[in-house]
């Protein structure tokens, strides 16, 4: 059994808890662990599906760790993603490196970007009130970006 | 109440329900040919999924269409063999057991009918599939509940 | 240039190592040989088998020949496996993702294979942009089958979808200009 996570969206007053993934992603998910408490604004992503990301400030490097091989999210996923700068074209993303995390909140998902699909750390699991953390990342879709918050339990 | 429909595979029983009120047409396809039984194997290009064929003339309409499958999910689609071959796309019934998995061709990912969701024993029949890759696959029955 | 014979269940192939490309990975490998064991069909790459590499017949290999980048960069995302292609794979364990529970505990997680491509393989989704560190992640294409690979031998590969596992044997079968 994983170590747990609070995910919030405090202004929305919804949170749930997830499990890292400590046996099949131990370097990421004490990688995260060690960031914690982390607040940043997520934003809806606009490639991949059912997936709300914020990015870390300032960039982490973590290793390639539990990988889907067919490059894959399940609904509740926590992932993280590093890309080197100019990797794919555009801006704002394309120009700069960029690390991030994402939570993956409903099926008929798999990141993507501009170049293609991304090969995520899978590091951990909502396992409590996934439905409430889906129904506002749905909103944000109309509504922008919203501020969240991980935090260690 | 959504109907439900027993899949027994070697000595593993689960049973699943149908997703009547998103895939009506498939749903009532499924459920007009069960009982069916038939020989069983394991894909060999969409990861942790085991499939059956089913008769050429089964009539599908693309209906509740997905390319993201998850573990639970019984679908059914037209499977090209990789390479074509002179034959066209026969249509198979599956159940996808655990992560990992998307139906593919060739050519790419095949949108599949989902029509169905295994509440009760996909850990069994999961454990059967995984023992099935190792020593043979056995026939699939798939009933009514 | 030398020459390997696969046995899978009675119906043989032959194969060409690629000494040029990849002269030490040839050179380990044809110094293992024979081996034999059980293999087992890919459940994504469609047209492969596996011999997994375990006990007596576990070789360590470092990379050599085109890295994984340069294999993969040209391309869109989706890279077919090549037909006739035999290669050795060694992955770390959590590299990738999930615990392969029909694979022998040994090989659960961590992966050491030949990997052998007898057919037309199914795309295989990459990100160029994110790859394993080189040396947690070794992929060498070292040998290719003589072609056409005997219909029996293809057989006795398709018919493990339905039946499962059967014994592959791999041996010397000389060397020839």
């Amino acid at each position: 059994m994983g170590r747990k996570i609070k995910v919030s969206f405090p202004e929305e007053r919804v949170s749930g808890l997830a499990e890292l993934a400590e046996e099949d992603a131990p370097k990421t998910s004490q990688a995260i662990w060690n960031l914690l408490p982390l607040k940043a604004n997520a934003l809806h992503d606009i490639w991949s599906g059912h997936v709300v990301f914020l990015f870390l400030e300032p960039t982490r490097i973590i290793e390639y760790e539990n990988v889907s091989r067919i490059l894959d999210v399940c609904p509740g996923d926590l992932y993280y993603y590093y890309r080197a700068p100019h990797f794919f074209r555009g801006a704002p993303y394309g120009k700069v490196e960029a690390s991030e995390i994402g939570i993956v909140y409903d099926r008929d998902t798999q990141p993507w970007g501009p170049r293609g699909a991304k090969g995520v750390n899978i590091f951990g699991t909502v396992t409590e009130n996934l439905e409430g953390i889906a129904r506002v990342c749905e909103r944000m879709i109309w509504d922008g970006a919203k501020a969240v918050l991980l935090e260690r339990t | 109440m959504s109907r439900k429909i027993a899949i027994t595979l070697g000595k593993a029983k689960a049973k699943a329900e149908l997703l009547d009120e998103d895939a009506p047409k498939t749903c009532d396809l499924v459920w007009n040919m069960l009982p069916i039984e038939g020989k069983t194997g394991h894909t060999i290009e969409s990861g942790k999924e085991v499939f059956m064929n089913l008769d050429r003339k089964v009539k599908l309409v693309p209906e509740n269409q997905t390319i993201h499958e998850i573990p639970g999910d019984v679908v059914i689609y037209f499977k090209q063999t990789i390479p074509p071959p002179a034959a066209s796309p026969r249509p198979v019934i599956s159940f996808i057991y655990e992560r990992d998995a998307q139906v593919r061709s060739l050519h790419g990912p095949v949108p599949v009918n989902l029509f169905a969701r295994i509440t009760d024993g996909l850990k069994e029949i999961g454990d059967e599939a995984v023992r099935m890759r190792r020593e043979g696959y056995q026939n699939m029955r798939i009933s009514r509940a | 240039m030398r020459k390997m014979e696969f046995e899978l269940d009675g119906a043989k192939a032959k194969a060409i190592m690629l000494e040029d490309a990849v002269p030490k990975t040839c050179e380990a490998i044809w110094n293992k040989l024979p081996l034999s064991g059980m293999s087992i069909h890919a459940k994504w790459a469609a047209r492969e088998f596996m011999l997994h590499l375990s006990g007596k017949n576990r070789i360590i290999l470092k990379p050599e020949g085109p890295s994984a980048e340069e294999d993969i960069a040209g391309t869109l995302h989706q890279v077919p496996f090549g037909m006739g292609r035999i290669s050795y794979f060694f992955r770390e364990a959590g590299v990738l993702r999930g615990v392969q529970r029909d694979y022998s505990p040994e090989f659960q997680r961590e992966l050491c294979e030949f990997a052998i491509y007898y057919g037309h393989g199914a795309p295989s989704i990459q990100d160029p942009g994110r790859q394993p560190d080189p040396t947690k992640s070794v992929n060498i294409w070292f040998a290719t089958f003589e072609e056409p690979i005997p219909k029996d031998f293809v057989a006795k590969a398709d018919a493990m979808q339905y039946e499962g596992m059967k014994p592959l044997a791999i041996r010397r079968l000389g060397t020839s200009r």
